[in-house]
């Protein structure tokens, strides 16, 4: 599905995110910039979880169906439920999503577990399995690698690749070249310049 | 560790202020004898009768202030200004000392247990609805949750986000039943004390008194101390299961 915001500023206390006229296809989208830059604005507005109602324009062309993996993975999971339960949190795609941690390294032994007692990269990769699974119009992940190793970061972005070719568009953020994760020619960059200490610039490359 | 050297000091030093200073009068008995009581009247079924009855009546009370006081409470954290128009009044009834109510109490309920539930009821419900309210407040370390939620609010089942809140409220409602149970308990036993009623540990308490066998008074305090301990005990434990269990 094609994704297309027009060119607006996006102004918070204290700082402003200028954006370029940007039309996503499907595919894989590399977000990058400075610490500090408006990376984590950019995927809160496309989110639209900005402290603002909702911004968008009615030129603005946004996919209703969205998954969010967030830095801070395990805000995505439901503490009340256990580790199974949390990955049939979807009911249409809950198998799928079962068979998808198992692919990324999980045991049905950690489905028992409360969330609680996942390591971090177990974590992380339920949540991945989970919004990957569900297949949405765009998938934005901020920093899905952090607590991954370099193999379960490859099984990760090879899922991520078979849904962008099935039509998905994801938006990482990520400090990791993704080059050294796959060889994959077509991940485009949105890059995220600092203009000055209250302004960013967001471009596609 | 800290916590029983603490108590042995304490126990410690009560033992030698009562050596020292001779204290089988009113105003302090000796540990060991106070202990020695307290035994007893723990295998005295009559005893065991009227703690129970105390505690009995402190549940209900609090038990409707958590049906009316959480839900109320985590309505006014998603609604600042409604939260605002209210605050004012919640201070005011927390600042009201519930034994300046008695009178009104008694005129509209009597002197019988409804009477006590009402006391229980208004000294619990604003300390529930302040605790549920601030706990379930949006603020950076739960919002992401509660973002992820709305991101797919149409796609998960609708009862996650009111669970979510109760969750980011249930350490704070915790916090605030704690505080609620050791007035509620206080209460009644007062009320027991001076309102008719022949039961409770503090009916029993003042008819000792009265009967001048005061190793039996301080007994029955120290047994009533000793369960207000467990009870807020069992609280921290919930309190800590649940911010473990959110880790």
């Amino acid at each position: 599905m094609k994704f297309t915001i027009q060119q607006r500023i996006i102004l918070l206390p204290g700082f402003s995110l200028s954006i370029e006229n940007i039309n996503l296809e499907p595919g894989i989208y590399h977000l990058r910039g400075p610490n500090g830059s408006g990376k984590t604005t950019f995927m809160k507005f496309l989110l639209d979880v900005l402290p603002e109602p909702n911004i968008f324009c009615e030129n603005d062309i946004i996919p209703q169906n969205k998954g969010y993996v967030p830095q801070a993975y395990r805000e995505a999971l439901m503490p009340w439920i256990n580790t199974l339960r949390n990955l049939q949190i979807f009911p249409d795609t809950a198998d799928k999503a079962i068979s998808m941690a198992k692919s990324f390294g999980l045991h049905e032994a950690d489905f028992n577990k409360a969330t609680y007692k996942l390591s971090g990269g177990q974590s992380q990769r339920v949540v991945i399995a989970r919004e990957l699974s569900f297949e949405p119009d765009i998938l934005i992940m901020d920093e899905p690698f952090s607590a991954l190793d370099k193999d379960s970061s490859f099984k990760v972005i090879t899922a991520i690749l078979e849904y962008s070719n099935r039509g998905g568009t994801s938006i990482i953020s990520t400090h990791i070249p993704l080059e050294n994760l796959t060889n994959e020619v077509l991940i485009r960059t949105l890059t995220v310049e600092r203009i000055h200490e209250m302004e960013s610039k967001l471009c596609l490359n | 560790m800290l916590k029983l050297i603490s108590i042995f000091f304490w126990i410690g030093l009560w033992c030698i202020l009562s050596f020292l200073y001779d204290l089988k009068s009113m105003l302090l008995p000796d540990f060991l004898s106070t202990t020695t009581s307290s035994i007893e009247l723990l295998h005295n079924k009559e005893f065991i009768h009227h703690l129970f009855v105390t505690f009995s009546r402190v549940i209900p009370g609090n038990f409707i202030s958590i049906i009316f006081g959480v839900p109320l409470g985590i309505s006014l954290s998603l609604y600042p200004c409604i939260r605002l128009l209210f605050e004012p009044m919640l201070s005011f009834i927390r600042g009201v000392p519930v034994a300046a109510l008695f009178p009104v109490v008694i005129i509209l309920f009597g002197i019988g247990e409804v009477a006590r539930t009402f006391l229980v009821f208004y000294v619990a419900l604003p300390i529930v609805i302040t605790s549920a309210m601030y706990g379930a407040v949006e603020r950076p370390e739960n919002s992401g949750r509660r973002h992820y939620l709305k991101i797919h609010s149409k796609n998960i089942a609708s009862w996650h986000m009111p669970l979510c809140l109760l969750w980011d409220a249930l350490p704070s409602i915790f916090g605030g039943l704690k505080i609620a149970v050791s007035l509620s308990l206080a209460i009644i036993i007062v009320s027991e004390m001076f309102f008719v009623g022949g039961s409770g540990v503090g009916w029993y308490a003042w008819n000792e008194y009265q009967a001048f066998n005061l190793s039996k008074m301080y007994a029955s305090i120290f047994i009533i101390g000793i369960m207000s301990v467990t009870l807020n005990k069992t609280l921290d434990i919930m309190k800590t299961t649940v911010e473990k269990l959110s880790r």
